[in-house]
């Protein structure tokens, strides 16, 4: 700006010169007015006082200028020094930002191994306490059975002769010892459960199959409190389900049913509707109070806690337990119930497709394997010696040769002379005999052999039969060298021995 | 008829602990049927290659050889043997969750009965492979 006006002054200054040279110019040569010098020299003056006011003020804005680039530029400097100091401050916070996230991780991996061990040893005390509950529940089905078997039969035996006192004390004793053993079920489930350890075990489900045995089981103890028990089915096809855990939610319906009704009946209706079975219990009982229709599937939590005795025993966890097996199943429950106003229980569960029968236990698969095998024994042997210590094969042996009548077993030396000595010189020979090639000591058959050979003539010709404990290769050349009809190795079988028998009859 | 074939089934219980045992033992009477007993699955496997069973009640856990093992045996033992009708083992037994019942069948028994068990649930196990 300062440039700006110099300029604009020195313009004025050269025009100034040009307007006053002009009459200086004109009136040259002349020189008789003074007037018109002291004009100039005025003017000069004049022009020479404006210049000073001019470099003065230019002084003046240039000291101002010159302020205000060192302001300016001190701005700058304290700009700079502060993105210094912030630099320095937020490095400062990135290292301990830094160090502190390291901490953290460092303390998350500690954290992460302690959990880990936790877990660990959570799932150590799961394992324990789930083999503790195996053992536990063991020991009761065991002595359970022992109570109500036995409670049973007593029961049978008074009622037989009429002994209407002790046949109450022993139905006594086998209805505890069923409510014993219904709440060890209940337990157990709800204790697999809750550990994860509940497997659903497909079967096919043939409904009135079930419901013929809930029948069978529930009719008698409802008739016993003077209710009835109503069965109404529709068709339903077969389906695959855990028939157990099936007929076990029904059966904690069924008991509830009957335990909370003292009069009226109880109804159980199953039908098959879009891709699933509907199962529904309905009982005339006391019925559950609105406030507790939630709460009543939850585990422990039946009406009525606490000391005060109540009319109807029971853990509660019958409810608890259908709806946590309902739930493996992809199944619903559906509770309606009024106080004093009867309880209806519907549960639902998919109605899956039937597995295929092929599946059979492999008790019935090995017999196929077996009928293709027949071979016959020859006939007339009629006298067969065997020579071996092992009893479990010379029972196996007995069993395959049932139809040989006079078999005889020798398991050691004494045995074999005795057969030997009694007969004297009647003894009759065998038609055959089968040695151990080891027996009683290695290659003992062997020399056994050779000896029964020379020293007594009905073993001349006979043939023997090398057995041998294990399969091994060449074995049976050298037998066959040692002078031995035949070999066969354990394990025997009924094909092998005959042929091999068969084989060394002549 | 019925009564002459009831004799003749021949069954071996296979139980070391003896009220249970004659529990069964009692049940069976009951219907005429005679058995034999064997304490531990060694036992049973000499039993049953000395005798003919048509029968075998199979405990599970005992001492010695347990009631799968000695079943996976008497199957290995029938196969040597090429028995034309094997022996049918039912499992009787306190282990009472889905996978027992599925190491039972597998190690070939034939069927599974649970303890605590009733008499009728017993005889209507036979029956399915017997007419008693």
């Amino acid at each position: 700006m300062i440039k700006r006006i110099l300029k604009r002054g020195s313009l004025f200054f050269i025009l100034f010169l040009v307007l006053v040279s002009n009459p200086l110019m004109a009136n040259h040569g002349t020189y008789e007015t003074s007037g018109s010098l002291m004009i100039f020299i005025i003017l000069s003056l004049f022009f020479i006082v404006l210049l000073f006011f001019m470099w003065v003020l230019y002084r003046r804005r240039k000291r101002k200028f010159a302020q205000l680039v060192s302001d300016l530029e001190l701005k700058i400097e304290k700009t700079e020094k502060s993105i210094e100091e912030i630099k320095q401050h937020s490095e400062e916070i990135v290292s301990r930002k830094r160090k502190m996230l390291i901490q953290d991780k460092e303390d998350l991996k500690k954290n992460l191994k302690s959990m880990q061990s936790a877990l660990d040893s959570a799932h150590e005390s799961a394992r324990r306490n789930s083999v503790l509950l195996s053992n536990i529940s063991h020991t009761l089905r065991t002595n359970l059975n022992d109570i109500l078997g036995f409670s049973y039969l007593l029961g049978n035996d008074f009622a037989k002769n009429e002994s209407t006192e002790l046949y109450e004390f022993s139905e006594n004793i086998r209805k505890s010892g069923d409510s014993l053993m219904h709440l060890l079920n209940n337990i157990i489930d709800i204790s697999r459960i809750e550990a994860n350890t509940f497997n659903l075990g497909l079967q096919n489900c043939d409904m009135y199959a079930l419901m013929d045995e809930l029948k069978g089981e529930f009719e008698p103890v409802a008739k016993q409190k003077g209710l009835q028990v109503f069965f109404q089915n529709e068709d339903v096809p077969l389906f695959s389900a855990d028939v157990e855990a099936l007929k076990h939610i029904l059966t904690n319906l069924l008991d509830n049913a009957i335990k909370y009704t003292d009069s009226g009946f109880i109804k159980v209706i199953h039908w098959a509707e879009s891709e699933r079975i509907n199962v529904s219990v309905k009982d005339t009982g006391i019925g559950i109070d609105k406030v507790y229709q939630d709460e009543i599937f939850e585990p422990f939590r039946r009406q009525s806690l606490g000391y005060s005795k109540t009319t109807y025993q029971g853990a509660g966890l019958g409810l608890p337990l259908v709806k946590q097996m309902l739930g493996l199943m992809g199944g619903t429950v559906v509770l309606e119930s009024e106080k004093a106003n009867g309880t209806t229980i519907t549960i639902s569960i998919p109605l899956s497709k039937p597995i295929s029968e092929n599946l059979s236990p492999g008790g019935l698969k090995s017999t196929v394997d077996e009928k293709k095998k027949d071979v016959q024994l020859k006939h007339g042997v009629n006298k067969v010696l065997v020579i071996d210590n092992d009893k479990l094969n010379n029972m196996l042996i007995k069993k395959m040769l049932v139809k040989v009548p006079n078999l005889i077993f020798v398991t050691n030396i004494k045995e074999l002379n005795k057969i030997i000595e009694n007969n004297g010189k009647s003894l009759e020979p065998f038609d055959i005999v089968i040695l151990n090639i080891d027996f009683m000591k290695e290659n003992g058959g062997v020399s056994l052999k050779q000896e029964l050979q020379k020293s007594n003539p009905v073993f001349k010709k006979t043939p023997f039969v090398a057995l041998s404990n294990i399969e091994d290769i060449g074995l049976d050349e050298k037998m066959i060298k040692a002078g031995f009809k035949t070999y066969i190795d354990k394990p025997i079988n009924k094909e092998k021995l005959f042929n091999t028998m068969n084989t060394s009859i002549n | 008829m019925t009564e002459s074939v009831t004799q003749r089934l021949r069954v071996l219980i296979v139980e070391d602990n003896d009220l249970n045992a004659k529990f069964a033992e009692i049940v069976l009477k009951k219907y005429n049927i005679k058995a034999d007993f064997a304490t531990n699955g060694s036992l049973a496997i000499e039993k049953f290659l000395k005798y003919d069973y048509d029968l075998i009640l199979m405990d599970i856990q005992m001492p010695l050889m347990n009631g799968i093992e000695t079943t996976a045996e008497i199957r290995k033992y029938e196969k040597q043997l090429s028995v034309e009708k094997p022996v049918v083992i039912i499992a009787v037994t306190a282990f009472a969750l889905e996978h027992d019942r599925e190491h039972c069948l597998e190690s070939g028994m034939n069927d599974y009965l649970t303890k605590p068990y009733k008499p009728a649930e017993l005889i209507s196990a036979i029956r399915k492979h017997f007419e008693i």
